[in-house]
């Protein structure tokens, strides 16, 4: 070998000797360098879907679909949707999201959306183009499809503290009324849908008619 | 070893100087300009290069002008050309007429653009070109399995550490050496 | 942050010509380094002449390099970056197939065009070749759809997700490996040269 390619040897290790050390970005790291594009995103709504729209994705079942909710256990165990595992917002950090499929539409939840906006910036900022958070959280599902506010308009972004605001005499979990979508008397509810996933399989009548 | 001669190829008999034509770069540098290139396309646009990929859609869209409905109708195909798509607008189409140019071009400034049919000293045209085309049939046909050849899998996909393409190219390698000896009349 | 995704901001004939360009380029490199010549390519298999080898790694492990590092500092956004998904069926399967196409017809799809692109006949007749296996495989393909779908699909997957290594452990690994590998070509390329050299008779068997 000629000097050059010596050079080029020892140049290339170096390189790859620091790489090791350097590391790649955490998950933290990525979402301090594109919290400004994130927030831009939520502040545009684009993100927050409508319960109305997240009862017509449930009820879709040909459309994979992750819930993931951010709230406490306490509060999971009172009432949670079918279907939606429990995470802890630190975990959303964690390798393990890459492991959803790519074409998995990814639905976070808390009680109303303080804790679901970071959640959505934290899947967001891996990369995860499927993610959205469901605007006006358990506490707005709840209100339309628990107490029959069908007509209710979406509550503004900010509003309450992510305190879950029923109460519910037994925690039955997913066991209490208005966890899921009926197909037999499916619910309609006018909204705009947002998710960009479609997949134009049959779906029940109902959800963002 | 800076340069590589197409003299020491062959038992020929000692020529006076490395002609211009046989001055090739040497091969890390090459190479280094190859990974550098994968770097940009990566950057531009996010995957890197191909070839076998603008083959099969210049196949395809001639076929999809004679028998849309049977392009249609089979998966490997209306992936490239279903429906309403067409198959020539794509990237990879494009990466296959600029490196014709491209070599073309290289070959130019090289003295090294010859209409000939390179062959080994015990091969005749015929046979040479009767290989070329089953050797080239056997590639096509493993590309289009793989979903990308050289260029697109191994280099492409290697490049970001793709398991698959990691695979595929030792696979390559292993094809090649499998058959070196039982075909080696053709070439030494 | 990079990729800056030339289709989606700039359209898919934006990302055609620059392509034209990277083309030009990518095959201008493989004619510089000799990869127009079927006889050269061949050779790597019998061990003379490692250029392919050397070639081929180099890029690779300097591709990774210039990646990973970009990554690492936030100017690349790797998970919006393809990674071929994996299928270790067919990808192994395809891959056995191409190489022993290569050694048969010494070329492969990307240097078949430097080969055409320089009037080699070879070069030519070897790109019917492809065409017609491509044509081959699009109508035998549903008849095995099932295996090109499903035998090892893993998805994105890569070597740092299956050794469950740091990527940037992974690159030096590779690394080590290839700079193993160059050390060892050179020394093959010395031995069969001097073994061709040795037996330099015109008729001999080699």
């Amino acid at each position: 070998m000629n000097r050059f390619e010596l050079y080029g040897a020892a140049l290339l290790l170096s390189a790859a000797l620091g790489l090791a050390w350097h590391g790649q970005p955490s998950a933290q790291d990525r979402l301090a360098r594109q919290a400004p594009r994130l927030d831009e995103r939520l502040a545009s709504e684009e993100v927050r879907i409508d319960p109305g729209e997240l009862y017509d994705l449930m009820g879709n079942e040909q459309l994979p679909l992750a819930l993931l909710d951010l709230r406490s256990e306490a509060d999971y165990n009172l009432f949670h949707l079918r279907g939606a595992q429990r995470v802890e917002l630190a975990q959303l950090g964690q390798p393990w999201v890459r492991e959803l499929p790519s074409a998995t539409v990814i639905v976070v939840m808390s009680n109303d959306e303080q804790a679901a906006e970071v959640g959505f910036k934290l899947l967001a900022a891996q990369g995860l183009l499927n993610a959205y958070l469901l605007g006006g959280g358990i506490n707005f599902w709840l209100d339309v499809y628990r107490d029959g506010q069908l007509g209710a308009a979406l509550p503004a972004r900010g509003t309450g503290d992510d305190t879950l605001r029923q109460r519910f005499s037994t925690a039955l979990g997913a066991g209490q009324p208005a966890t899921h979508p009926d197909p037999l008397h499916p619910l309609k509810r006018a909204c705009t849908a947002k998710v960009k996933a479609a997949a134009a399989a049959k779906r029940p009548s109902g959800g963002c008619g | 070893m800076t340069m590589q001669t197409e003299s020491d190829l062959q038992p020929a008999p000692a020529q006076p100087a490395v002609a211009k034509a046989e001055r090739y770069l040497n091969p890390y540098a090459a190479g280094a300009w190859l990974g550098l290139l994968l770097f940009l396309t990566v950057l531009a646009t996010g995957h890197g290069l191909g070839a076998s990929g603008g083959l099969a859609r210049v196949l395809v869209a001639v076929e999809d002008i004679f028998a849309a409905g049977r392009v249609d109708a089979n998966p490997s195909l209306a992936e490239m050309a279903g429906g309403p798509q067409n198959p020539l607008n794509n990237w990879v189409v494009f990466n296959v007429l600029g490196a014709l140019l491209g070599g073309f071009v290289s070959g130019l400034l090289a003295g090294r653009v010859k209409l000939e049919l390179p062959r080994g000293p015990h091969t005749s045209p015929a046979l040479r070109s009767t290989m070329a085309v089953i050797g080239g049939t056997l590639v096509g046909f493993g590309a289009r399995m793989a979903r990308g050849c050289t260029s697109g899998q191994a280099l492409s996909g290697g490049a970001v550490l793709a398991v698959g393409s990691w695979a595929f190219m030792f696979a390559v390698f292993a094809g090649g050496y499998l058959l070196a000896y039982p075909v080696r009349r053709l070439w030494n | 942050m990079a990729p800056f995704d030339i289709a989606t901001h700039w359209g898919t004939w934006a990302e055609n010509l620059s392509y034209l360009g990277f083309g030009f380029a990518f095959g201008f490199i493989l004619e510089r380094a000799g990869f127009g010549s079927s006889r050269k390519l061949v050779a790597q298999f019998y061990l003379r002449d490692m250029t392919v080898l050397k070639v081929m790694f180099t890029a690779i492990v300097v591709a990774l390099v210039l990646n990973f590092w970009a990554s690492g500092l936030q100017w690349l956004d790797f998970s919006r970056v393809f990674v071929n998904p994996t299928f270790l069926g067919s990808g192994i399967l395809g891959g056995l197939l191409l190489g022993m196409g290569f050694i048969i017809g010494g070329f492969c799809p990307g240097t078949a065009l430097v080969g055409a692109g320089t009037l080699k006949l070879d070069g030519m007749y070897f790109l019917g070749g492809v065409l017609l296996g491509s044509f081959i495989f699009g109508e035998t393909a549903p008849l095995y759809w099932a295996f090109l779908e499903q035998s090892g699909s893993l998805g994105r997957f890569t070597l740092a997700d299956w050794l469950h290594l740091e990527p940037g452990v992974v690159v030096l690994l590779v690394v080590l490996l290839a700079l193993a590998m160059f050390i060892a070509a050179e020394k093959l390329e010395a031995w069969a040269q001097a073994r061709a050299a040795g037996s330099n008779a015109p008729g001999v068997q080699q």
